[in-house]
């Protein structure tokens, strides 16, 4: 019960949060997103974000954004996983990733918890450095034609 | 005489330069997320391939709810054939692995060993039954007859690789299709496939 409610705290913050869709301003109402680099944010709208804990116990979301820019960017995100002592889930899914989307277009982020212990989550969103070039990963794209 | 030195001064030059290009580079440990070692692309598949393909494979089977068990319980899984349809001599097990141990950490299922189309059963679950008849052996830690739990679903899969050739370049698409298979019905309940795409010099593909 005590992880439902904690949840559910999370969601109503979440859902606060998305009434606008600058990323800064998702990412000071909901402790759960964590912006890296605000750089992002001048760029990277969020059009929707959903959160739900499924009734076989999993943690999903959702993230739609968009980039206002007219020229391709790039960003980099990634979802660490916490069970109820607060100590982190080890999974391949839980790692940075590289995004690239381009100019006026959409991007979906959407992941889900790597097993039922899960009932937190911190979804951190930057910008790729110099390693991360060198690495030139693109994982996990989601783009959709916005109008 | 001049010559002479000039001479050798020159053949001592270019030797230095010669040795010196032929001193290899000292064997060092790297980090498995180094990026040195990422950023190194074959047009082959790459450990990095088979992360990328083992992390959509896994998001996209945790979402479909395929793994999700009606009363709550886990589902037991038996690994098929992951056929290597490439030019390439892969171990399917840089694949599956990786699904394998999201699977058991997503509390969802777990993998049997006592069947296996791909050679990943254990033989020594069958070995320590043949001890039946060993008197060596207490027969009260000997597993008992029609213990083994058989599975409720199998893993199987394909990777095939299609090679294009354009003017300088070559493109090689790689598709990565996982079916998850009801055992009981022969339903197919989930089934995705990723494709990891590489383009470069032609001459870099030979085969």
């Amino acid at each position: 019960m005590g992880k439902f409610y904690m949840i559910l705290v999370f969601l109503l913050l979440f859902f606060a949060g998305c009434s606008t869709s600058s990323l800064e301003s998702v990412a000071k109402t909901n402790p759960s997103i964590i912006l890296e680099d605000k750089s992002v944010a001048k760029w990277l709208e969020v059009e929707n974000a959903n959160s739900v804990i499924r009734q076989d116990g999993l943690v999903e979301l959702e993230i739609v954004a968009k980039n206002s820019d007219s020229k391709s960017r790039i960003f980099t995100y990634k979802v660490d996983w916490y069970d109820a002592n607060g100590f982190t889930i080890q999974s391949i899914t839980s790692k940075w990733k590289i995004v690239q989307v381009e100019g006026k277009r959409g991007v979906i982020i959407r992941e889900i918890s790597p097993s039922h212990d899960v009932i937190n989550y911190k979804l951190r969103i930057g910008t790729p450095n110099d390693n991360d070039k060198k690495r030139e990963q693109n994982v996990n794209i989601k783009e959709y034609r916005g109008d | 005489m001049l010559q002479k030195v000039l001479l050798t001064m020159c053949s001592f030059v270019v030797f230095t330069i010669v040795l010196t290009g032929c001193t290899q580079e000292a064997p060092r440990h790297v980090g498995v997320d180094n990026p040195d070692v990422q950023a190194v692309v074959s047009m082959g598949l790459d450990r990095q391939d088979f992360e990328k393909a083992a992390t959509d494979a896994v998001n996209s089977l945790l979402r479909s709810s395929a793994l999700s068990k009606p009363d709550g319980g886990r589902y037991v899984v038996a690994i098929g054939r992951i056929v290597n349809d490439t030019t390439q001599r892969i171990d399917t097990d840089l694949l599956v692995r990786k699904i394998r141990i999201e699977m058991l950490n997503s509390g969802k299922a777990v993998v049997t060993s006592a069947v296996s189309a791909s050679g990943n059963d254990d033989q020594i679950i069958y070995d320590t039954r043949n001890l039946r008849d060993n008197d060596e052996f207490n027969h009260d830690t000997i597993a008992n007859k029609g213990t083994l739990i058989a599975p409720d679903l199998s893993l199987t899969g394909k990777i095939i690789q299609q090679t294009k050739r354009v003017d300088k370049n070559a493109l090689v698409d790689y598709y990565f299709q996982l079916v998850l298979t009801d055992l009981k019905t022969g339903y197919v309940t989930w089934e995705d496939e990723i494709i990891v795409s590489k383009v470069g010099d032609r001459k870099s593909v030979n085969w």
